[in-house]
């Protein structure tokens, strides 16, 4: 009886193993003279989006024959660990789909190609904002764009109507500017318990500098965000929790958090993009009916908040030129908003925001009403937070020093002091 | 006196079963959140205040979604292998190494005992990519074998087992000695049938290890192909617009082999001594 | 076998259990050969398990230890910079936070993972099918994902939580209680969460110990008066001792590197300020991402293992003077 199980379980493992051994082998690339490029996109294989990307890779590839295109999609967690290890292990993919600051440590570390250098016409194809976004420079690293600019993301300031009517706000007039947003959160603490104003307080680099700081300074040197414009803002957002218009969470929370707050009707107004709205009619069908939009807090009517997702190229790259070539196909302007529509997010090639469905957006809904005001902040605004604040860099020793200064346990000007001396000492490494 | 003293059981039993029903409620509640999650429709709040258990529109489509976007029997089978290797890896090898470590006398054994004492110290997050560099220097990155090597002996386990088999009595093992058995003999027939109970402990620790590891098998393999369920899921994670319903559902669904395993296996840790035994 | 047979074994069997002579059967009249063989058998048992540790962790963990006294990063191999590292460690107020932190929860995490889990495995040892419901229940919150987990303690915990909204109900306090945002507050609610994720864990190895002491000495105990309390302490506790250490041990090397439950019920901030940092978050902070620091995050690791090898060696010591 124990013989029968032993061999069994020999048996079954060894079948297990060879089965194992047989499907890792067989998935060698073919040879041949075929160009395989490897295309590394982030969270975009599903059922919404997963017919264009074929679309597209079988339009290009239809047009050059001799380039096979192997598309990989990276799931939701874990995505800069396995970065990572990719790129210490020597196996980048051809094309990465990343954000600028990971692109910035990629390419810090020499792991991608300079675009300015290695096609100087490509910048012309893209709005100003966008290749400035994808544009780094200083502290060890030759100027000039490592990545083309793709998909462009901002969203409004949603709203929650009944609860601003309830705690004594006038739905029809959101707040614009700074003033009038720290005007409403004394409002709302004074008539209400229980209900924030919002979760914003100085944690991202554009609540700073909408106020008027400077967040860097041009050569990209040095930090300045502790000059009075920014301690000023920073104080205020101090005053702000203490009056109880900041929930005591938000301290800890991260984006996805203050989405719950706000669903959860807990918040008055939060931060969110354009595609937001899909989300809160799919989640929260009854507060979905008690929004509005406002822009984005300004003290100068231009968004800080854009941010711009980049394709970068490896260094490592055996065929860079048809990497490169696709890379520009995926951005071009045609292929951009084709995306951008299904995405609610926005093109950031040249031309793209003149289609005739940006023309046209049907503003009765709360998703159009969000995608129109989106629109106008793309148009003008740009980003703030610089490629190289990365999280290892500064964000997070900001995030904490700001929360510290909340509570109280240190002074605006302080936690401000100490994140630019830190941040400084991690950009001259 | 008969009497009283079943009373005495009887009050026993009820505390008993009152303390159970509370830590049932306490462990087992955010379980039923889940699953009321996962059924809930496009007509209920999920962030609804207060909260509620009863979906408003109750559906099942939560569940036909996570099946149509995510190939789950494919993936899972991917998974099964990976916990089965996993298995009979940490099993085998961490009943071997505890026999070694709990009843036999050789020079090294403190070493080596505190080697395997080490390896649970330190920090995976650190040793990650130097893990992958060798698994790639094999040429095994993007197998299902990758995905189980680094897992396949648990320190934990191999602890487990040392202390298992060092519980054993020594009068089972020297009777058989006066018999003639030798080692590989007393090992397998004796001591072996003895720790069953932990076996099935270590098998059980090694499947939900493997099951759910998230972060290995995403630096381990590229290839969708060889996708296991835990990687899968996590696409149902959405870019722009992410839906909780959705998400309780995939983890539900990838619960169910867990609990699966572990009810046709718990009542295995009662059955040690007494289904070995001396019959050897 | 019977049941008299298994009696008459047992009480040896407690006694023994714990610290069991090792043998090595070159006594006897074995032949020759066989002895060469019994000599290198243990090695041949160990060598499969020493094999994979060696080449998946030792190897990686050398690289550990070279890498401790580099100023390396992930994609830049560094050069040695001696103690450097370590210097900047006792400098980094945050090293110091996670030190005090990490330290604190071995000491509040260990009794009640060493006293609840058995007393839980205690009430729901037996074949019935019942209790074979509650164990394969109380097993559920260990397969649960760390995010599903930290969703549902927030969700349980925040200011505006359920068990803030239950207490304000019923008037026990006015003012929500912090629980995620108190520094020290944040600290015990992620200790909680780690004793309710560790219940049904440390369960399962209870029950294999439980299922080795013989009924017949709880017979006896009953016989003599003994009531489930002292039953409990006189018969349950000294049958399982050896689990007890085990556990304490497991338990210690847990708690020190704590990391899933500060991380989710943080969103991975390590509480405000960072003041609820523990020392696996720091490794995490410093040594993942593009621009780990794998010299420093490197340093850190070395400085856990020196830490928890010292606890585990005390925990030893002390094992050993109160068996004497």
């Amino acid at each position: 009886m124990n013989t029968v199980k032993k061999i069994v379980a020999v048996a079954g493992a060894a079948a297990m193993l060879a089965s194992v051994a047989a499907c890792g082998s067989g998935s060698d690339t073919a040879g041949g003279d075929t160009k395989e490029i490897s295309f590394q996109t982030w969270n975009l294989k599903n059922e919404k989006y997963t017919p264009y990307f074929e679309g597209l890779i079988k339009e290009y590839e239809k047009d050059h024959p001799d380039v096979k295109i192997k598309w990989m999609d990276q799931p939701s967690d874990g995505y800069e660990d396995k970065l990572s290890t990719q790129a210490a292990s020597g196996e980048l993919p051809d094309i990465v789909d990343g954000g600028a600051s990971i692109l910035y440590s990629l390419a810090k570390a020499g792991a991608l190609l300079n675009l300015s250098k290695e096609v100087p016409d490509a910048e012309g194809d893209y709005y100003e904002g966008a290749w400035g976004g994808a544009t780094m420079t200083g502290n060890g690293i030759e100027e000039g764009a490592y990545g083309f600019p793709w998909y462009v993301n901002d969203g409004p300031t949603y709203w929650n109507k009944s609860l601003m009517q309830q705690c004594g706000l006038d739905p029809n007039h959101v707040p614009t500017t700074w003033d009038e947003w720290f005007a409403a959160g004394k409002t709302i603490t004074q008539n209400c318990d229980g209900i924030y104003l919002g979760t914003t307080m100085g944690y991202n680099a554009e609540d700073l500098v909408t106020a008027g700081a400077t967040f860097m300074n041009k050569d990209h040197s040095k930090y300045t965000f502790n000059d009075e414009a920014g301690v000023e803002q920073l104080e205020k957002f101090v005053e702000s929790y203490k009056e109880g218009a900041i929930p005591p969470e938000a301290l800890d929370a991260s984006w996805s958090q203050a989405g719950d707050l706000f669903q959860r009707g807990n918040l008055v107004a939060m931060a969110g993009s354009a595609y937001s709205a899909a989300g809160f009619k799919q989640n929260a069908p009854e507060l979905y009916k008690n929004l509005t939009v406002g822009p984005r807090i300004t003290n100068d009517g231009r968004s800080a908040s854009v941010s711009y997702e980049l394709l970068g190229i490896s260094s490592q790259s055996k065929h860079p030129d048809e990497a490169i070539d696709f890379a520009r196909f995926v951005t071009n302007a045609k292929n951009q908003v084709e995306f951008a529509k299904q995405a609610s997010v926005f093109p950031s090639a040249k031309g793209g925001l003149e289609d005739a469905y940006y023309q046209d957006i049907d503003d009765s809904t709360l998703e159009g009403q969000a995608l129109k005001i989106t629109l106008e902040q793309v148009k003008t605004g740009y980003s703030s937070r610089p490629a190289e604040f990365t999280d290892a860099n500064g964000y997070k020793y900001f995030q904490q020093q700001i929360a510290l200064a909340m509570q109280g346990k240190q002074t605006a000007k302080e936690a401000l002091d100490k994140t630019v001396q830190f941040a400084n000492e991690r950009l001259s490494k | 006196m008969a009497a009283l003293h079943r009373k005495r059981i009887t009050v026993g039993k009820v505390l008993q079963y009152l303390v159970l029903l509370l830590v049932f409620l306490l462990l087992v509640g955010p379980f039923v959140w889940e699953i009321s999650l996962s059924l809930k429709g496009s007509g209920d709040n999920v962030y609804a205040v207060p909260p509620y258990l009863v979906p408003k529109t109750p559906t099942l489509d939560n569940y036909k979604r996570v099946f149509d976007q995510v190939p789950v029997f494919h993936y899972m089978l991917n998974s099964l292998i990976v916990a089965c290797i996993s298995i009979v890896g940490n099993i085998a090898l961490s009943t071997m190494a505890g026999y070694a470590l709990g009843r036999l006398k050789w020079r090294g054994r403190g070493f080596v005992f505190a080697l395997f004492m080490g390896t649970m110290v330190i920090p995976l997050e650190g040793v990650m990519i130097s893990q992958f560099l060798i698994i790639k220097g094999m040429g095994l990155q993007n197998t299902l074998l990758a995905c189980a090597l680094p897992g396949l002996v648990g320190a934990i386990n191999i602890l487990l087992m040392t202390n298992a088999f060092k519980s054993i009595p020594m009068e089972l093992e020297e009777a058989a000695m006066v018999d003639g058995a030798n080692l590989w003999q007393r090992f397998w027939r004796i001591c072996v049938p003895q720790v069953k109970g932990t076996m099935t402990v270590v098998g059980i620790f090694a499947f939900v290890g493997a099951w759910n590891d998230f972060l290995w098998p995403l630096i381990a393999i590229s290839d969708e192909k060889n996708y296991t369920l835990t990687l899968g899921m996590n696409r149902l994670k959405g870019m722009f617009i992410q839906d909780p319903r959705l998400i309780a559902a995939g983890a539900l669904v990838s619960l169910i082999p867990i609990i699966i395993f572990f009810c046709c296996f718990q009542r295995y840790f009662f059955r040690g001594l007494e289904q070995g035994g001396l019959k050897g | 076998m019977t049941h008299a047979a298994q009696a008459a074994t047992r009480p040896e069997a407690v006694k023994a259990s714990g610290r069991p002579e090792p043998t090595n059967d070159r006594r006897g009249g074995k032949k020759n050969h066989r002895g060469a063989l019994t000599v290198i058998a243990p090695y041949l048992f160990v060598l499969p398990a020493f094999l994979v540790v060696f080449v998946f962790v030792v190897l990686a963990a050398l690289n550990t230890f070279r890498l401790a006294f580099t100023d390396s990063t992930l994609l830049r191999p560094g050069k040695f910079v001696g103690i450097a590292n370590f210097v900047e460690l006792f400098h980094d107020e945050y090293f110091l936070t996670a030190l005090l932190n990490s330290t604190l929860y071995v000491v509040c995490v260990v009794p009640f993972m060493v006293i609840l889990p058995l007393i839980l495995a205690n009430l729901v040892k037996g074949n019935g099918r019942i209790m074979g419901f509650f164990r394969t229940a109380f097993y559920m919150p260990v397969v649960m994902s760390a995010v599903v987990v930290g969703m549902i303690w927030t969700n349980l915990l925040d200011s505006q939580g359920l068990i803030n909204s239950i207490l304000k109900t019923l008037h026990i306090v006015k003012e929500s209680i912090p629980f995620l945002t108190d520094r020290w507050l944040l600290l015990f609610s992620a200790m909680f969460v780690t004793i309710w994720l560790g219940l049904g864990y440390y369960m399962v190895i209870y029950l294999t110990a439980l299922a080795n002491i013989d009924e017949s000495l709880y017979e006896a105990a009953a016989l003599d008066g003994a009531g489930p309390v002292r039953q409990f302490v006189s018969v349950t506790m000294p049958g399982v001792r050896s689990t007890m250490i085990l556990i304490m041990m497991l338990s210690t090397i847990a708690a020190f590197r704590v990391f899933n439950e500060v991380y989710v019920l943080t969103n991975g901030t390590a509480g405000p300020g960072g003041m609820d940092m523990t020392m696996s978050m720091l490794i995490k902070q410093e040594g993942t991402g593009i621009q780990a620091r794998t010299g420093y995050a490197s340093a850190i690791s070395l400085v856990v293992l020196v830490i928890v090898g010292t606890m585990l060696i005390i925990q030893q010591i002390i094992q050993k003077k109160t068996e004497e």
